[in-house]
């Protein structure tokens, strides 16, 4: 009698394991966001854009700026969320960072700027920072929800015109910023964001193995560098993860184009 | 020929609807009552404790959840049974039927719920004037009837989730139930004499009710769900007071009992199937079994069916079709009064809003139908029954 039960037992939970994730419903899905959540997420990327740009003022050189939204603009269209509408802008910092803020807006700083010697490398950084906002890295990290979360229950309710809403904002905007400064996304979104870069840059003809040397030198540079580790994993694992999809495409490290002659046309007055 | 009057006078000792003679009279939880019950193979939320306890390690999330019947309707109409009058119960009411919260750790699942599974509560005061076509004319009789049945369960629930296959569950609830009814009839015939019935009767019982639940994920669309449960009465109570005056007699006869007689419960089984056709579309289908130990009770089979469709993430329509048979036997010329044989078969319509954190759900459950009741105690024959009962349900859902 044991032995049939123990029979038994081993038959029905040796038979096929199905993922129960099947279970869930639509409602229950945490990556399906609806037109509420997205205007949450712009109201609260317009008010940290705004923030940020209060830290650092935008460059003046008009070149520069249609460059960079000349390229992001037709990275965006190719690899950005359609209900989205895309800004970029380079400014002034001594940092070599770039910058993406929910509901759209990309910051490359001056120096990263400087730190460049070709399109492929622009190109490279533009589409990691569409790969945090494709990613939401921000909005899942702050739970920012159209209705219920922190934000939107002010927000939707009453208007984002009382203390408690200005409050609230202010805390989220806080934690957003020490994200971007201190904390960063985390070493699996960096790496997402990298993919978003690979793909944008072997589907656009872009030499890779150029992006992978920009991320090389910044992590030379003695003074960025601590800057970066707070915020990304070590280079070496960013390009080793770059090479592995590489080799994973059976694409060669000398694939792609560099537009350099016309970065440089662009960027002789950047680098003066 | 006052003998079929007299016989009215003990019409009333009827069942009230509470009575154990349904096992579904109430479908606690708001999304399980869109669905007309049919819950064993999906029951990922705190209510799931009264369906399939083994489904709740499936949740989403830790849960505060509360329904009740925001009002209901109950109505049986007798026919003929007053004369050539038809006799109509209605009654109505508020009933909170649940309250539960759910505590989620890794596989495991754990909740503490509250349900009142039955309620019914009644209140007659009518008088019919003027009855003539029976025996003896009747000048004006009163009825006064006030009848409260509860059925409340308490406790732990406790659900493991196996592997991605499989999860099991246990509920151990407390059960309680309260049932008293109080009428007064007074019959005032033609020729000025007068008789008049006084009851009053309680019923207290107290039982455990374990219920054990597996839950099993056939593939990557269908579940399936059994169930286990009975509820072992421990302690019982049944008290009867009874004055009474005949038409032919000055005296008054009081009868008054007791007893602990404990009620014997059926063993319940249910088998659920869920498929869930995408995230959009959920079918469910349970069949209850439920084998009488009682030999005044038959075996029943409810079956019951339910769709559960998005609309998009923020809002589901749910449809529920379901039986509530009678575990009552039929009445014949065997049996005595009060006996009432009637099948009730329901529908339920529900619609949920759902945020991140936060459901709210409203539904209609309505269920009607046809049968026979002997309720002439002086006679085996039978009248019909025709009952209808419709309640609207709200219930809402917070995640944390």
């Amino acid at each position: 009698m044991v032995f049939k039960r123990v029979v038994f037992l081993y038959i029905l939970f040796s038979l096929p394991i199905y993922s129960f994730e099947f279970r869930k419903r639509i409602n229950q899905d945490p990556n399906i966001y609806s037109a509420d959540d997205i205007r949450a997420e712009v109201k609260f990327g317009e008010t940290m854009a705004s923030k940020m740009l209060s830290k650092y003022p935008l460059s003046e050189n008009k070149v520069w700026q249609r460059y960079v939204n000349a390229i992001g603009a037709s990275l965006a269209a190719t690899i950005g969320r359609a209900e989205l509408k895309y800004y970029f802008a380079v400014i002034e910092s001594e940092d070599k960072n770039a910058y993406a803020i929910p509901g759209g807006f990309v910051f490359i700083t001056s120096s990263l700027m400087k730190s460049m010697t070709n399109e492929s490398q622009l190109v490279g950084v533009i589409a990691h920072e569409i790969g945090h906002i494709n990613h939401r890295h921000i909005v899942k990290k702050l739970n920012i929800r159209g209705q219920d979360s922190m934000m939107a229950l002010s927000s939707s309710l009453i208007g984002g015109n009382t203390q408690s809403f200005r409050t609230l904002m202010k805390v989220a905007l806080n934690q957003g910023m020490k994200i971007l400064f201190e904390d960063g996304y985390g070493k699996r979104a960096e790496l997402e964001a990298d993919a978003t870069s690979y793909y944008s840059l072997v589907n656009n003809n872009y030499a890779v193995s150029e992006y992978s040397i920009l991320l090389k030198d910044l992590y030379q540079d003695l003074e960025n560098v601590k800057v970066l580790n707070k915020t990304h994993p070590p280079a070496k694992k960013r390009i080793h993860y770059l090479n592995k999809l590489l080799r994973r495409d059976k694409i060669e490290s000398t694939f792609g184009k560099t537009n350099e002659k016309r970065f440089s046309k662009y960027f002789n007055s950047f680098r003066s | 020929m006052k003998n079929v009057l007299v016989s009215i006078l003990t019409l009333f000792v009827v069942k009230s609807y509470a009575d154990f003679e349904y096992h579904k009279n109430t479908i606690i939880g708001g999304r399980a009552s869109g669905l007309g019950g049919a819950y064993v193979a999906v029951s990922d939320d705190v209510s799931g404790a009264f369906y399939n306890p083994a489904g709740m390690t499936y949740a989403q999330s830790d849960s505060l959840s509360g329904s009740a019947n925001v009002f209901q309707i109950n109505k049986s109409t007798y026919s003929q049974a007053i004369g050539d009058r038809d006799w109509n119960r209605d009654s109505g009411g508020i009933t909170p039927n649940f309250f539960g919260v759910l505590k989620k750790h890794k596989k495991h699942a754990f909740a503490l719920v509250y349900g009142v599974t039955d309620y019914y509560k009644e209140d007659q005061d009518e008088s019919y004037q003027n009855i003539t076509n029976v025996s003896s004319p009747i000048t004006l009789y009163s009825l006064n009837l006030h009848t409260e049945d509860s059925v409340m369960l308490i406790g732990p629930s406790y659900s493991y989730q196996v592997n991605d296959n499989h999860s099991l569950g246990l509920s151990l609830f407390y059960q309680k139930r309260d049932y008293q009814q109080r009428q007064y009839q007074h019959i005032e015939f033609s020729d000025a004499s007068d008789e008049y019935t006084y009851k009053n009767l309680i019923k207290k019982e107290k039982a455990i009710r374990p219920k054990l639940g597996w839950q099993y994920n056939l593939n990557d669309k269908w579940v399936m769900g059994l169930t286990f449960a009975k509820s072992i009465v421990f302690t019982a109570f049944n008290d009867i007071q009874q004055g009474q005056k005949s038409a032919s007699s000055t005296g008054i006869s009081y009868v008054s009992s007791s007893n602990i007689a404990q009620r014997e419960t059926p063993y319940e089984t249910s088998l659920g199937f869920g498929y869930y056709k995408s995230a959009y579309t959920l079918f469910s289908m349970d069949l209850d079994y439920y084998y009488a130990t009682d030999n005044t009770k038959v075996d029943v089979i409810n079956l019951s069916f339910g769709l559960e469709s998005f609309v998009n993430q923020k809002r589901a329509w749910r449809f529920g079709l379901y039986s509530n048979r009678s575990n009552s036997i039929e009445p014949s010329e065997l049996t005595t009064a009060p006996i009432e044989h009637v099948d009730l078969y329901g529908l339920t319509l529900g619609h949920a809003f759902y945020t991140p954190t936060s459901t709210i759900s409203v539904g209609v459950n309505a269920n009607y139908g046809r049968g026979e009741a002997q309720i002439f105690s002086s006679s085996s024959g039978t009248t019909t029954l025709e009952k209808l009962n419709i309640a609207f349900v709200l219930s809402s859902d917070y995640g944390f």
